[in-house]
């Protein structure tokens, strides 16, 4: 009866664990970098990307400031290495664009012209932060 | 009918079609508005009273498309570009369509890239990061993420 009474405490103790952790959890997204350049629609999040184990897989921006003008330019890599990428010398979506922090989910848009259309940008607990 | 009769019946139709004939001719009168008639009524109580009169026939005005004297740019209208900034638009085409043919955007083209950008129109730039989305959007090149430290 000492194996079984072992076993028992175990469990106990990982499901004391689970239900601690479990406790502590929050909602949480995880969203690698997608991209659809059918639809001319991109993801993803920064944290989730830069802790990926694939080294192809990026997300980001970049932005130039000019004095005849600002312009930003966006892209997405799948592990696949599919990219998708858009930009603007839109002032304002410049400006938002600009906001993209390091714990961020993006989501953008393009049109045919490959400018960009619509810009997401989520800030939020549930968004995975970089770790390293 | 006796001659009385007669008589007082021509006079009769005559004062009747002179009653008619005055009001047709107020009638054609023409009148002002109506916002102005109820304008002007506010503004008198002896408007109603008082025959109304037709506003001054406003002058018409023509408007005629401007005739354009100056070749110069408006404050509105981008400059023209300048040779250097013709010639940064060359490299930078250059360069995407060097990177089209071997299949990659490299950290170089970054680089020769970087040190145009500003020379550029803002058009211009504009036209030319289009472009390389485009190429990286069509799977004519891969492309690694911008460097800024060269």
């Amino acid at each position: 009866m000492k194996k079984p009474a072992i076993a028992l405490a175990a469990a106990a103790t990982l499901v004391t664990v689970g239900v601690a952790h479990e406790v502590r959890a929050g909602s949480k997204l995880y969203y690698g970098a997608s991209v659809n350049t059918t639809t001319r629609v991109a993801w993803g999040s920064v944290g989730t990307v830069r802790n990926s184990a694939d080294t192809r897989e990026a997300v980001g921006c970049w932005v130039d400031y000019f004095p005849t003008g600002p312009s930003a330019q966006c892209f997405v890599t799948t592990p696949s290495n599919v990219t998708g990428s858009c930009s603007t010398s839109d002032p304002e979506m410049v400006a938002a664009i600009a906001a993209l922090a390091g714990d961020t989910q993006f989501r953008m848009e393009w049109d045919a012209w490959n400018q960009c259309n619509h810009f997401v940008l989520l800030v939020g607990s549930q968004v995975e932060p970089r770790v390293r | 009918m006796g001659p009385r009769t007669r008589i007082a019946a021509v006079i009769g139709a005559i004062a009747l079609a002179a009653w008619i004939g005055h009001r047709s001719a107020r009638q054609s009168t023409p009148t002002a508005p109506l916002a102005q008639v109820g304008a002007h009524a506010a503004a008198s109580p002896r408007a109603s009273a008082a025959p109304m009169r037709a506003p001054a026939r406003p002058a018409v005005i023509v408007h005629t498309p401007p005739v354009h004297v100056a070749a110069e740019p408006t404050p509105d209208e981008p400059p023209l570009p300048t040779a250097e900034q013709i010639d940064a638009a060359d490299t930078a085409r250059a360069i995407l369509d060097a990177a089209v043919a071997r299949g990659a955007w490299t950290e170089n083209d970054w680089a020769g890239l970087n040190a145009i950008l500003g020379v550029m129109t803002l058009e211009q730039r504009d036209q030319a990061l289009r472009d390389l989305s485009g190429a990286v959007n069509e799977g004519r090149m891969t492309m690694v993420p911008r460097a800024v430290g060269s």
